[in-house]
Formats: C-alpha cells, sequence, structure tokens
C-alpha cells in the first residue's frame, strides 16, 4: 500500500509541475503578446498620426493646386487682355501713322501741283477709292469746277447730285447709307472748308472692289482732309499770288 | 547680331512713307526704291530679307522686277511680297507666275502687312 502511496504522490507532483511548467510558459507567451500589442498600439498611434499628417498635406496640396489654376486662368485672361489692348494699340498706332502721313503730305509743299497729286494718293491708297474727283468752288456763285480726278464725273453731273446739294448747303460730310437698296451716284462727299467757308468738295464714287466699306479711319481722313487740303490749296494760291516772296528756311 | 533689312519698292511717296511708320516698330534697315528698276538695283546691292513690291510703277513693274529678281542667284530666294490693288489682285496669279511669295492689299491694312511680315522675318525683338 506505501508503495502505492508513494507512486501517487509522485505522479501528482509530476503533474503539478508539467502544470505549472505548462502555466509559466503561458504567462511568458502572454507577456510576449502583451508587448506585442504595446508595440502594435503604439504603431497603429504613429499610422495614425502620420495618416492624419498626409490627409492634412494632401488637403494642402489641392488647396494650393486649386490656387495655381485659379492664378493661371487669371494669367491667361490678363494675358489675352494684354494681347487684345496690343493689337488695339497697334491698330490705334497705324490710325496715326495714316493720319501723319496724309497730314505730311498734304502740308509738305507749296507747289498746287504737289499738293493735288498728295490729295489723289491719299484718296487712291489711304482711303482706296478708284473712282473719285476733286472740286473747288470758283465764281462768285461758287461753281464747281474739276481739279482731280480719276474715272469721276464732270462738275455739271455732280453738281446734280441731292447728296452734293446737301453738302454744299450743310457744310457737312455725306456718307452714304450702309443699308440702302438703291445703289447712290456718290459713297461719300466731303467738303472742303476754310473758315467755315466752303471752298471745294471731294466725291468718292466708288471704293475699291475689295474694299466693303468705309471705317472709322476713313471718317478720320475725311476730316483731315476738308479742314488740311482746304488750307495746303490756299496756300499754294497764295504762293501763287506772291512769287516773289521766298519761303523762310 | 545683323540687323535684318526690308527693300520698300514703291513709287507713291505716301506708300512708302506709310510703310516706313508702320514698320517702324520692327529692328530692321529699310531701304526704299521708287521702280522696278531701281528695286533690282538696290535688291542685289543692298541684299534685303525681304521686298514689299509694288505692281504699278514707272520704268519696269513690279511682275517684271520680280521675273529679274528670280534669275539673279542671290536674290532668288528673298521673299517678296507684292502690294496690289484690286484690279492688280485680278493678276495674282500672274504675280506668283512671276515668283513673288505673298501679296497685300491697297489700302494698306497694318495688322494685315506687319503679320506677314513678322511671318517672314520672325517677331522682331523689343525695340529699345
Amino acid at each position: 500500500m506505501s508503495g502505492d502511496s508513494s507512486q501517487g504522490t509522485g505522479y501528482v507532483e509530476k503533474v503539478r509541475e508539467e502544470m505549472q511548467s505548462y502555466v509559466n510558459t503561458i504567462l511568458s507567451d502572454n507577456e510576449k503578446l502583451r508587448q506585442v500589442l504595446v508595440v502594435l498600439q503604439t504603431d497603429k498611434l504613429r499610422l495614425t498620426e502620420e495618416l492624419r499628417a498626409a490627409r492634412e498635406q494632401a488637403a494642402a496640396h489641392q488647396a494650393q493646386e486649386e490656387q495655381l489654376h485659379h492664378r493661371l486662368r487669371e494669367i491667361g485672361a490678363e494675358s489675352e487682355s494684354f494681347r487684345s489692348q496690343f493689337a488695339e494699340l497697334e491698330a490705334h498706332s497705324a490710325n496715326l501713322a495714316n493720319l501723319y502721313v496724309a497730314s505730311y503730305q498734304l502740308n509738305g509743299t507749296l507747289d498746287r501741283q504737289a499738293v493735288l497729286a498728295a490729295i489723289q494718293e491719299i484718296i487712291v491708297n489711304l482711303i482706296g477709292s478708284e473712282k473719285f474727283g476733286v472740286f473747288e468752288c470758283d465764281g462768285p456763285r461758287g461753281e464747281l469746277r474739276m481739279v482731280v480726278s480719276l474715272s469721276g464725273a464732270p462738275a455739271e453731273t455732280v453738281a446734280s447730285y441731292p447728296a452734293v446739294a446737301a453738302v454744299l448747303a450743310g457744310g457737312e460730310t455725306w456718307i452714304a447709307s450702309p443699308d440702302a437698296t438703291e445703289p447712290a451716284d456718290a459713297v461719300a462727299c466731303v467738303p472742303l472748308k476754310l473758315d467755315g467757308r466752303i471752298t471745294g468738295l471731294i466725291v468718292i464714287h466708288r471704293l475699291l472692289a475689295h474694299k466693303a466699306a468705309l471705317d472709322a479711319l476713313d471718317h478720320e481722313l475725311f476730316s483731315l482732309l476738308g479742314t488740311h487740303a482746304a488750307t495746303a490749296l490756299y496756300c499754294t494760291a497764295l504762293h501763287e499770288r506772291a512769287p516773289a516772296r521766298e519761303v523762310p528756311s | 547680331m545683323t540687323k535684318k533689312k526690308i527693300l520698300l519698292v514703291d513709287d507713291s511717296a505716301t506708300i512708302l512713307m506709310m510703310e516706313k511708320m508702320v514698320l517702324a516698330k520692327f529692328p530692321v534697315d529699310l531701304v526704299t526704291a521708287s521702280d522696278g528698276e531701281d528695286a533690282v538695283t538696290k535688291a542685289v546691292a543692298e541684299r534685303p530679307d525681304l521686298i514689299l513690291m509694288d505692281v504699278v510703277m514707272p520704268k519696269m513693274n513690279g511682275f517684271e522686277a520680280c521675273r529679274r529678281l528670280r534669275e539673279i542667284e542671290s536674290t532668288r530666294l528673298t521673299p517678296i511680297i507684292m502690294v496690289t490693288t484690286r484690279g492688280e489682285m485680278e493678276n495674282v496669279e500672274a504675280g506668283f507666275g512671276s515668283g513673288c511669295t505673298d501679296y497685300v492689299t491697297k489700302p494698306i491694312n497694318a495688322a494685315e502687312l506687319l503679320a506677314k511680315v513678322r511671318n517672314y522675318l520672325g517677331e522682331p525683338a523689343a525695340k529699345r
């Protein structure tokens, strides 16, 4: 019996030791798992923080990208505006060049034929007419006398035009209406005026075929011709009447 | 850097002056001739990079001057822009037949002329 008892005690002891060993192993594993858990929780916190930072950065980049797109659109609009302004300035500069050239040609000489040639060149080359006449008012009744013509109608015919009568009566430039259904005798009729008195007329019958209509620059040129051509012709007449006088240098 | 050169050919002082003013913004040398013969002589002597040529001129018209320039080695490839009126435009085919490169119509439209000159000479540097 005592032999059985000692065998039984040994077995229990062995089982207890094994149990203790098993518990120790489990405790050890548990400790390891707790440490892993701590590491994982730390990693999670770090990654969460990194994700938040990355999201913030992405949002900032997106905002910056939107700002850049907005600025790009603004620069595009500014560029378009500058391009448009540049084109306007270029056109304005060209118009001024036209007016300067016309004025220079008219006032650069005291020779009557040169002034008449300048008027003709301005009408042909700057306005673009292929059929016109330039007339001066002569005599006590101010009859029209043709002084320059390019396929233009004679003075007697021109004098019968209603537009010419209107210009002689009112002293204002007449331009044919672009909406006119009937073909007019003239496209434009410009009075040459000196001190408010009409000294002559320019009658433009037809523009060059590729020139569809008169534009703003043509109106400016008419205005310039109306005064400068009259003055230039008057100066040549004065100069002819005083041939002995020298032109001051 | 050598400045480019444009030869302006026209018997009209008005047109020459107008062309000079429109082209003043280009940093180029401008040379003028008043008829076709003068144009051929000056083109050979001056070797311009571009020629603006009127059609109707005394002594030798623009088409004939253009033909002559195409027969001369030094001016064979020089771009020539004919400056024509509508009546002359009917002869544009003849113009191209004589060797011209391009054309503009009178009255000169400054924007059109500048665009064509830029096309053949390139965009000018800003003039100081």
